[in-house]
């Protein structure tokens, strides 16, 4: 079985809930993108360009000891199922200016490393880990990036930096991002205040696959605007600094909570309990915000016996293309919401 | 921050903040009211086809409106992008373009970044000690926690590989002297 007939039966490393402040920071992860100093862009290059990038990756596979043990898959040979898979795994991303030929990925096993070739840019090196822990992620991005730099002439401009195919990513390349779970902000109101203000200060917060349609399971991705100006590593005290306040909102908005409505926490976190342990069809949204209740309650100290890492899995694991591949063909969407349900009853009451 | 001109007519003052997002990133503009409304500012993001391209075209200055009104064709010589391909896309076309179309993309990267300056490290600017002073930062970060949640035996680990880091070499620590 290769990686990725194995992969939608096991959660990303990432979700493992052990890193620092997991119960509200679900992951950290760090972005470096980088270009081939000779070639076009990946939106204007032809076939060529674009399957000498891949090749030299893909030769250079063997030296990456980091990158071990990994998996090289070219994106054009895999199914629609199997890249809507490695979506929800944020191993690659959905490109809206059309997707180029040749386009490819490396991931790790355990995908705290991973990177996307020919995509927007001709390398996307992410570093990943679990809770608060965005030096950990840089240091992992970092590894990746040195391994490679051997194999190819980035295009780096000592002014402005490491060029990107856009102008928003160019000089560091970076974009550093944590994804928060903050119910007692949401349950307060006060979320959009907060949003409000960590915009003032360069940082840039949204639903998490909430684009379009809202917030999903009350997570916020937080992430950095500016990528030309400070170092790596400034960007990342910031956000460190800022997202500790952040946490710091939403620990008060949950003290409130607590305090005043209590009661009504708590049913609120039961019923979704209860839901989850008894529905049989189940959509991927419900299962996002019932998971998200059941979180808080862990948080607030009401449920005992759930798992954080639980819930994280039950993120990824619930999403369309992994209950899909796991069956091994397309469902109805009824017959999808079926197969959550019976997915999340199973691991929530053990046979 | 909405202090300044409008990022997309240039003249009357910014006074919403406008955000965007495509390509998987999240974009920020500063917007007078009338172009904000003209945007589509307040629609669901999927409606208001606002993009890094239309920021391009509000931030050109009269030096590059004056050359495509003369007839003139901003053109990269390297990779025969042309600006206005460019203004419609948001995405250049090899790294060339950063110096083909200098001005306009120096515009609009001092309105994204408000920097034109690179701070961070560049190739070939990797050491062992910078990926140790990385873990050792990693390492605070998850002592500080295990600590505060009383996992001592992590602790004591955690404390243990900080050791080993420290005795292993290296380091002349980041902010001691």
């Amino acid at each position: 079985m290769s990686m990725l007939d194995s992969i939608s039966l096991k959660p990303s490393g990432w979700l493992s809930a052990t890193g620092p402040q997991a119960d509200k920071v679900l992951s950290s992860r760090v972005r470096l993108a980088r270009n081939v100093q000779t070639l076009h862009f990946p939106q204007h290059a032809n076939a060529d360009e674009l399957r000498h990038v891949a090749d030299t990756i893909h030769r250079a596979l063997p030296a990456l000891d980091e990158l071990k043990p990994a998996e090289f898959v070219e994106l054009g040979a895999l199914s629609e199922l199997d890249r809507e898979v490695l979506n929800e795994r944020h191993i690659i991303e959905r490109n809206s200016v059309g997707e180029p030929s040749e386009a490819a990925a490396i991931f790790r096993d355990d995908e705290l490393m991973s990177v996307q070739i020919n995509k927007e840019d001709h390398l996307r090196i992410c570093g990943f880990a679990s809770g608060l822990d965005l030096w950990e992620a840089l240091r992992l991005a970092r590894e990746v990036d040195r391994e490679l730099e051997g194999f190819y002439e980035p295009a780096y401009d000592e002014r402005l930096g490491y060029l990107t195919a856009c102008p928003t990513n160019v000089g560091t390349g970076m974009r550093a991002s944590v994804l928060v779970h903050l119910p007692g902000l949401v349950l307060t109101r006060e979320i959009s205040k907060v949003i409000n203000g960590i915009s003032q200060i360069g940082l840039v917060v949204r639903g998490f696959r909430g684009e379009g349609s809202g917030v999903v399971g009350n997570l916020f991705q937080v992430s950095n605007q500016t990528t030309l100006g400070p170092s790596e590593e400034e960007i990342v005290e910031m956000m460190d600094r800022i997202v500790a306040q952040l946490l710091q909102y939403e620990v008060q908005a949950q003290e409130v909570l607590a305090q005043d409505a209590r009661l009504e926490v708590e049913d609120k976190v039961w019923r979704a309990f209860g839901l989850l342990r008894s529905s049989r069809l189940l959509g991927s949204k419900e299962c996002a915000a019932l998971c998200s209740a059941v979180r808080f309650g862990v948080d607030l100290g009401m449920v005992e016996g759930v798992d954080i890492s639980f819930l994280n899995e039950m993120i990824e694991l619930c999403r369309p293309a992994h209950i899909q591949k796991r069956v091994g063909g397309d469902l109805s969407a009824e017959e999808r919401d079926y197969r959550r349900s019976e997915y999340v009853r199973s691991r929530l009451l053990p046979a | 921050m909405t202090s300044g001109t409008c990022d997309r007519c240039g003249k009357k003052p910014a006074e919403i903040t406008f955000k965007d997002v495509s390509d998987g990133e999240v974009h920020e503009y500063h917007l007078c009211p009338q172009c904000a409304r003209e945007m589509g500012a307040g629609e669901q993001p999927s409606q208001a086809g606002f993009t890094v391209s239309k920021l391009v075209a509000g931030i050109e200055d009269h030096k590059t409106r004056d050359h495509h009104a003369t007839g003139g064709v901003l053109v990269c010589p390297s990779c025969g992008l042309g600006y206005r391909e460019f203004k419609e896309t948001g995405q250049l076309g090899c790294s060339q373009c950063y110096t083909s179309f200098q001005r306009e993309v120096g515009l609009l990267i001092r309105r994204l970044h408000g920097s034109l300056r690179h701070g961070g490290r560049g190739p070939g600017e990797h050491s062992a000690e910078g990926s140790v002073q990385l873990e050792l930062r990693a390492l605070r970060t998850h002592l500080a926690d295990v600590v505060a949640e009383e996992a001592y035996e992590e602790a004591a680990r955690i404390r243990d590989r900080i050791k080993e880091l420290k005795e292993g070499g290296i380091i002349p620590e980041q902010g001691s002297p």
